[in-house]
């Protein structure tokens, strides 16, 4: 289980290599979103803030804001998600990364969950309220 | 979460989880949602077969020497057809306004006079309750209690229903059989109905004897590729061949007239509750009517999305989903008469952005 992903209380995870951060949402999440159906493109260029609604998603069920871990610029979008949005479903770790970003401020990072504390955030009953 | 517990559960709810069901709060009940994912169940049902727990739903059963009349004083349909011809009756139960109470299924024997009717989860309370206000004498009601159902749907069903059950699988569409079997002295109904466009059947009766008979049509269609279906799939596959559910298209404040389903009222039966509200409606013309519509760019249209004709604001959506078979977002809205013409260009607004939309005749999806 051990991985260098960190992850937001609003469910999207970030991977850090150097000043480069790629988003997903985790696999609880996907599961409560259900069948991805599309995914907005995410605005190479945008600025974002952490917290903010770096772009959405619509599955079968309803649409969802996704929102940057962290503030940076995003440098990058998974366009594979075009064609086959279901890879969110299939991969949510891997192949169904939504963005990529570069932090501005690496500070931020220490704010999110580590894998182990994301676990426990999912069994507190306090994850519910953040979907 | 403590509310969950307070929830009812269908007697299938124990092997829900053991196949792994997500729940929903549905109107009191928690029910699946999903078991492995909407767009797998919806295509299982469309391909193989899918099977629906529909154990929320109320069933009761009417008789007595008056139930005939009483139960044709208040439904859009003619319950005779169920006499002579074995067919299952739909129809709308209407206010005195011609609003729809519920759409409910009603089968019945001739002798003894006894009907068995098929009513919404979510209605069921204000049902009974309509029932009871409006008996007459020679009339009983009997709301069931202990009972479970199910539906199983797709081109592969009455082949596993075949391997099942002797009898149902033969019987043509809409027509039902009263079964004696499963558990001892248990009596339970197969009908040739569904709701999501494909053949099948629906069983409903005591609780054990449904709990065994999804057992096995479960073992039966492991082979045919049969997977349970959760709410979400029922909801796409319904709303894909433009059937109504009762809270979207239906509701006490409007007609069947409104709905687009003239068909549900026979004029011909005589009086029922309604009846007169609608014909005056039918006479005055309507304003509005149920109107389905496809996206034409991407996006995937709610409940409650507004929809434009030439920057006119006129409409509002009462059930939009993504169809998996047309892959692409479709509506049911109600809005001007005038607007319900096929290839009429529309507007959808999803998250305060137009979205170009034709107006289309139902069924969104056929089958071939």
């Amino acid at each position: 289980m051990s991985t260098s992903r960190r992850y937001a209380k609003s469910h999207e995870w970030i991977r850090v290599e150097g000043t480069l951060g790629t988003v997903g949402i985790s696999d609880h999440a996907q599961k409560e979103v259900t069948d991805v159906v599309y995914v907005e493109v995410a605005k190479t260029g945008k600025v974002v803030k952490a917290g903010d609604e770096a772009t959405t998603l619509e599955s079968v069920k309803a649409a969802f804001s996704i929102y940057a871990p962290v503030s940076g610029t995003i440098t990058k979008s998974n366009l594979a998600l075009d064609g086959d949005p279901g890879l969110i479903n299939k991969s949510p770790y891997d192949e169904g990364w939504i963005f990529a970003l570069e932090i501005s401020d690496p500070a931020e990072l220490d704010k999110l969950m580590s894998e182990e504390q994301y676990q426990k955030f999912l069994t507190s009953g306090e994850a519910a309220a953040h979907h | 979460m403590s509310i969950s517990t307070e929830l009812r559960r269908s007697p299938l709810h124990d092997l829900h989880v053991q196949s792994g069901a997500k729940f929903i709060d549905f109107y009191g009940w928690q029910l699946p949602v999903q078991y492995t994912s909407i767009i797998d169940e919806h295509q299982a049902t469309r391909h193989a077969a899918g099977l629906f727990d529909i154990s929320h739903m109320g069933q009761i059963v009417i008789e007595g020497s008056g139930a005939f009349d009483f139960i044709q004083n208040l439904i859009t349909g003619d319950l005779q057809r169920t006499l002579d011809k074995g067919f299952g009756v739909y129809g709308h139960m209407c206010l005195p306004t011609g609003g729809v109470i519920d759409d409910i299924f009603v089968y019945g024997l001739k002798e003894p006079k006894r009907f068995f009717m098929v009513v919404n989860g979510a209605t069921h309370e204000k049902d009974v309750a309509w029932l009871r206000q409006h008996v007459t004498p020679g009339v009983t009601i009997v709301d069931l209690e202990n009972r479970a159902g199910f539906a199983i749907q797709g081109p592969q069903a009455l082949p596993i229903v075949r391997a099942t059950l002797a009898g149902i699988a033969e019987l043509p569409r809409f027509a039902f059989q009263q079964i004696q079997g499963g558990e001892p002295n248990d009596t339970f109904w197969g009908c040739r109905t569904g709701y999501t466009g494909e053949e099948g059947a629906e069983f409903f009766g005591p609780a054990r004897t449904i709990l065994t008979l999804w057992k096995q049509m479960m073992e039966n269609g492991a082979a045919l590729g049969i997977k349970p279906c959760g709410l979400g799939a029922r909801d796409t596959l319904r709303l894909e061949v433009g059937y109504p559910l009762y809270g979207h298209e239906l509701s006490e404040d409007r007609t069947p007239l409104e709905a687009n389903m003239e068909w549900v009222i026979k004029w011909a039966k005589g009086d029922f509750i309604g009846r007169a509200a609608l014909e005056k409606q039918k006479q005055e013309g309507l304003k509005e009517l149920l109107l389905a519509y496809e996206l034409t760019e991407r996006g995937v249209p709610r409940q409650g999305a507004k929809i434009f004709k030439a920057g006119k604001l006129g409409g509002e959506t009462v059930s939009g989903t993504f169809s998996p078979s047309l892959q692409k977002g479709i509506g049911l809205a109600y809005a001007p008469l005038s607007w319900n013409n096929a290839g009429t260009d529309l507007e959808v607004d999803i998250h305060n952005k137009r979205v170009p939309a034709k107006v289309v005749r139902l069924p969104f999806y056929k089958k071939g």
